[in-house]
Formats: C-alpha cells, sequence, structure tokens
C-alpha cells in the first residue's frame, strides 16, 4: 500500500507495527515539522531541538503499540514534546526548576500556542492536498518577509508574470477548501 | 510595521479580495508558510527520526523461520554434575547425556574456573557427541538459541563422525541439530 500524509493516523500506526519502514517514515514527513515547531516556540537553539525530535520520535516508536487514541496523534506529540522540551532546557540551564510551572515565559508556551500548533499543522496537511504548483507558489509569495514582485515570482516558477495573481486566488482558494476538509474545528466557512 | 501586523494586513488584502469571510485562517496560512521557511527542519534531522525504523521491527524469531517445526526434543539420561577433573587444575567438568528414540547426545561441559568473560560469566567448553543409531549421514549444524528470546546465538558443525566443540558463557542454551533430511532434534542445558 502506498502512504503520503494525507493517510490517516490510524493506517499509518498499524502499518508501522507490522514493520512498514515507509508507514514511519510517512510519519516523520507529517509531524516532524510539528514537533520541531514545538521545541523552537519553547526557545530551544537548533541543536537542543534536534535532540527533541530525536528524543520524541524514539519514544513514539516504542510507545507504538500502546497508544490509547491513535486518532489524535497530533496532540500526543506536542504534549510529548513539550514535555521533554522543558528536560532539556531544565538540562542545559542546570537550573533547579522543579515542575513546568518554574519555566521562563520563553519556555512555556501560553495555552493557546497548542491551538496555533495544531491550525499550523492542519497549514500544512491542507497543503499536502493542493497541487505541487500551487504550493510552490504560495511558498514563493509567502515564505519570506521580503515580499517578491509578480515579476521576481514568475521567472522563479515558470509562470507569466500577468498570470501569477489569478493563479495566487485560485491557489489560495483551493487550499482554503481543503484546510476546512482537514480541520473544519478550526476553519469553519473558510472557503 | 513588525511582521505580525503586516501578515495581519496581507491576510486582511487577501480575505476581502477572496471573498473570505474573516481573515483568520488565511493569515494562519502565511505564518505557517513563513515559520516553516524561515525555519526549516534540517533534512539530516528527519533522515535520523526515520531511520527509528529499524525500532519497529523486533528481529524474528529464529524458531519462526522455518516453515514446520517438528522438533523432537532431547530428555535427559545422566548427569553427573560439577565435579572438579582430575589433572584439571582450576577445571571443573560436567558429562551429561540426552536422548530420544535412537538419537544420543553425550556432552561434556569443561568449566574454566579461572577465565571469565567480560560480564564476570564463567566460560566453559563443550565437547559434544552426536551418535544415532541409524547414522548422522554426514555432518550436522549445530545451532545455539537463547530459549527466552529464541534468538540465535552461535552455529557449528560436526564433523563426519558427530563431533563439535563450542565456547559458551554460563546460562541456560537451547541446543538444536539439524539433521540432513531437515529434522530438528532439541536439547536444553544449563552451563556449567
Amino acid at each position: 500500500m502506498v502512504y503520503d500524509v494525507s493517510t490517516d493516523d490510524e493506517t499509518l500506526i498499524v502499518a508501522a507495527l507490522q514493520g512498514d519502514d515507509h508507514a514511519w517514515t510517512v510519519i516523520i514527513e507529517k509531524y516532524g515539522r510539528l514537533v520541531w515547531s514545538v521545541g523552537r516556540s519553547c526557545g530551544l537553539s537548533q541543536t537542543d531541538t534536534d535532540d527533541l525530535v530525536q528524543l520524541v520520535f524514539t519514544t513514539l516508536v516504542r510507545s507504538l503499540g500502546r497508544l490509547e487514541r491513535r486518532d489524535r496523534l497530533g496532540g500526543w506529540l506536542i504534549t510529548t514534546a513539550k514535555r521533554e522540551a522543558w528536560r532539556l532546557s531544565k538540562n542545559a540551564r542546570r537550573e533547579r526548576a522543579t515542575a513546568p510551572e518554574d519555566l521562563p515565559e520563553s519556555l512555556h508556551p501560553p495555552e493557546d500556542e497548542e491551538e496555533t500548533f495544531f491550525k499550523r499543522q492542519a497549514v500544512r496537511e491542507a497543503m499536502a492536498g493542493i497541487g505541487n504548483r500551487c504550493q510552490e507558489l504560495l511558498q514563493e509569495l509567502f515564505g519570506t518577509t521580503q515580499v517578491p514582485s509578480y515579476d521576481e515570482v514568475a521567472i522563479r516558477i515558470g509562470l507569466k508574470p500577468n498570470s501569477v495573481g489569478p493563479t495566487r486566488r485560485r491557489c489560495l482558494q483551493d487550499l482554503m477548501k481543503e484546510l476546512e476538509s482537514v480541520a473544519s474545528d478550526f476553519f469553519p466557512g473558510s472557503s | 510595521m513588525c511582521p505580525s501586523d503586516e501578515i495581519r494586513d496581507l491576510a486582511e488584502t487577501l480575505a476581502q479580495s477572496l471573498g473570505i469571510p474573516g481573515r483568520d485562517g488565511i493569515q494562519t496560512v502565511i505564518e505557517t508558510i513563513r515559520q516553516d521557511a524561515l525555519d526549516p527542519v534540517p533534512p539530516e534531522v528527519l533522515r535520523r527520526a526515520a531511520a527509528l525504523a529499524v525500532e519497529l521491527t523486533p528481529p524474528p524469531s529464529w524458531l519462526e523461520s522455518f516453515d514446520r517445526l517438528a522438533a523432537r526434543i532431547m530428555r535427559p539420561l545422566f548427569d553427573d554434575g560439577p565435579s572438579l577433573a582430575m589433572g584439571l587444575r582450576g577445571d571443573d567438568l560436567r558429562q551429561c547425556t540426552l536422548g530420544v528414540d535412537e538419537l544420543r547426545l553425550d556432552l561434556e561441559i569443561e568449566v574454566d574456573l579461572v577465565r571469565k568473560d567480560d560480564k564476570g560469566r564463567l566460560i566453559a567448553k563443550i565437547r559434544g557427541q552426536l551418535d544415532s543409531e541409524a547414522g548422522l549421514g554426514g555432518p550436522v549444524e549445530v545451532l545455539i538459541l537463547d530459549p527466552e528470546s529464541e534468538q540465535l546465538l552461535q552455529t557449528t558443525r560436526t564433523d563426519d563422525s558427530g563431533r563439535f566443540d563450542l565456547n559458551l558463557c554460563e546460562g541456560r542454551y537451547d541446543l538444536m541439530f539439524r539433521l540432513e533430511a531437515g529434522e530438528i532434534i532439541m536439547g536444553t542445558i544449563d552451563v556449567p
């Protein structure tokens, strides 16, 4: 069976437990970025976040058969990543922190940040559901703080300059439809 | 203008031009794409995480690799227990025999009381002789398994007359002999 990031978590977990390496790779592809972003939002350095990713997925690979809610893998990963980020931070700073409440502000993501993790994860999954051309265009347009001109974008991705605007419109509409279908709780009526 | 203001304004403009109620969805889209582009996950981080797949598949049980397992189990017939061997200072010798039907396995387990492995366990030299009234039909494959995990620990072969030598640390082992016709004979030994 061929899996991709649109495959539901339970199917991926069952396949991985049967020793399907590809299913595991898809889990990493789907959620690696999420775990990374939790570490970074907790103020960890790149090196510590690298350690965090390995720790979280090592924990996952060893707990996979015991996960109670296979349909809530994202939530499990966020919780585990936050806990491990706190431990890593504690070790790094060698402070006498004894509870997550002792974390400095930057290491203690606010409650509503959890919702942000879920929303951004939904965007990533929705992005995977639109065409490659659209992904490329939206990344060119929004992936930088210096908003590029349509001419620059057109050259980079091989579009006519006057078609960048209409293509952007269509791609965003497609993305918002996908987003609504992936996470209607967070994005009701977005399209 | 700080980046969040810039994104909010851009999202507002796009939401209006697309006729989408509320700018929150588009704002999240822009923030996500930007964050992922400005702070990408290094590919080697994901590659290392993907390599954890090796932990998914436990090593297969050696016994399960047989299509059919119709082993004849050898029972202990004789065991003189560990005793100091004459003339073997620092050594301990034990002899035992296992058998089933026409097959007989004689073992001499000689423990070196001085030499130990890196975990401090005793090391024993095992000299074995496998005999069959019907003849063995040539050298026989000898396999040493961990009885708990059924993992293969060592392999060797008997010579034409059924003799073989092994070195094992103290512990319990399953000995398997694969005869020429594919038949399997098993026996369990404790070392020393």
